[in-house]
């Protein structure tokens, strides 16, 4: 083996270590807060532990309306406007979508936290893939992940191409008490900063 | 800025990234994994991932089948001086067996085939993605991190090929069959295939 050979051995070492190293870490905190849910279930305990700061919460128009779709699934409702006077997170998500599953457990810990008069989550799934359109399937999954609030079913994804100029799974948006979009979130994460947007649009007075 | 590196390099388990890192380290082998072809593909890959997050174009179906037929081009034109070798006509070997052409012709492939990507859009990249349409230079840096990250299998594979160091034979050999590989991707989304490859992908890993 001559030194080039060498030299490229070491760094291969050296990259495979932190690759390795990264990825085990990454498992770490992956377990973490699957824990902590399943030990979170009062209504009262927060989804986060760090103190929230409450982001930008520009006025961003009105909702765009939920196109034709293919039913609803857990839900009395059959629109948003039957949400008006409610604080909603409607979520895009897909029950297949590693990083749409991941946010599931925050999700449950803000519908355990506020009140249904003041807070409704929607589940607006819109399948990637033919084995996420089946409605038993979805049902199933919702179960097991804990899914228990409305889920509008948008096989063709129809609203999902209506609401977004960008198409992501998860995708999360928050509407004040008049229905409009007050915050925009692209995938996992800065679930502190929803919890305490959730917590300021609630507090707000409709207009 | 560590942290979107971090998630991009912990992100290369997934496999939805594959839809830009197959066809990209196929052209790097194609290209017999020559340094100028690894800086150029990762160099493609972050260029390409700055300009998808930023939105500036959206990429429609016959765009789509279009570059497929341009990255089929360049994956032929990097393995052509390997598979042909000497029988190659003096002035087209002159031109394609260069760092210049390695280089540029795996960036081309890299900028074209991040603008297919469906990404798992983690933290980090659920904030580049959410906040670079209205500031993609704020983005950048944070862009670049994670492109990096996620390229790091390509410097992994160069690294590879530089410790084996395969002889002329078996890097020929090499070059064809990434060159074939190629073909048959990109072909397979000139085809209109490209959302069958990402679902395809997707339940292997399942």
């Amino acid at each position: 083996m001559d030194r080039r050979q060498s030299i490229a051995l070491l760094t291969l070492g050296i990259v495979g270590a932190g690759v390795g190293g990264l990825i085990l870490t990454a498992d770490d905190d992956a377990t973490a807060p699957a824990d902590e849910t399943a030990t979170s279930g009062s209504p009262s305990s927060s989804p986060t532990t760090v103190a929230p700061n409450v982001p930008d919460l520009p006025d961003r128009g009105l909702h765009p309306p939920l196109l034709a779709n293919d039913g609803w699934l857990q839900s009395g409702i059959t629109s948003l406007e039957e949400l008006k006077g409610k604080v909603v997170a409607v979520q895009f998500w897909t029950f297949g979508c590693h990083n749409c599953t991941a946010t599931i457990p925050h999700m449950r810990a803000l519908y355990d936290k506020y009140d249904r008069e003041d807070f409704e989550i929607v589940g607006i799934h819109a399948a990637e893939f033919e084995f996420e359109k089946d409605p038993e399937a979805i049902s199933e999954a919702a179960a097991d992940q804990g899914v228990t609030w409305p889920i509008l079913l948008d096989t063709d994804k129809k609203s999902f191409r209506s609401w977004q100029d960008r198409r992501f799974w998860p995708r999360l948006y928050l509407l004040d008490r008049d229905g409009h979009i007050r915050y925009d979130k692209i995938g996992e994460g800065r679930y502190d900063e929803i919890d305490a947007a959730v917590g300021a649009l609630i507090s707000e007075t409709s207009a | 800025m560590l942290e979107p590196f971090a998630e991009g390099v912990r992100s290369i388990e997934q496999v939805c990234h594959l839809v830009v890192l197959a066809p990209v380290a196929v052209a790097m082998a194609a290209a017999r994994a020559h340094v100028a072809a690894i800086a150029g593909a990762i160099f493609g890959v972050v260029v390409g991932g700055w300009i998808f997050v930023a939105n500036w174009f959206g990429v429609n179906d016959l765009q789509l089948r279009l570059s497929a037929i341009a990255v089929i081009i360049a994956i032929i034109a990097l393995a052509v001086p390997a598979v042909v070798g000497d029988q190659t006509p003096p002035r087209v070997h002159g031109v394609l067996d260069t760092s210049a052409a390695r280089a540029g012709l795996t960036a081309g492939v890299g900028i074209v085939v991040t603008q297919w990507w469906r990404p798992c859009v983690g933290e980090e990249l659920g904030s580049i993605l959410t906040q670079a349409p209205g500031s993609p230079i704020g983005q950048l840096p944070a862009t670049i991190s994670f492109m990096l990250g996620i390229s790091t299998p390509l410097l992994v594979i160069g690294l590879i090929v530089a410790v084996v160091r395969p002889n002329d034979r078996a890097a020929r050999r090499a070059s064809l069959v990434a060159a074939a590989l190629g073909f048959v991707l990109a072909g397979s989304v000139v085809a209109g295939q490209h959302g069958e490859i990402v679902a395809r992908l997707f339940q292997w890993s399942q």
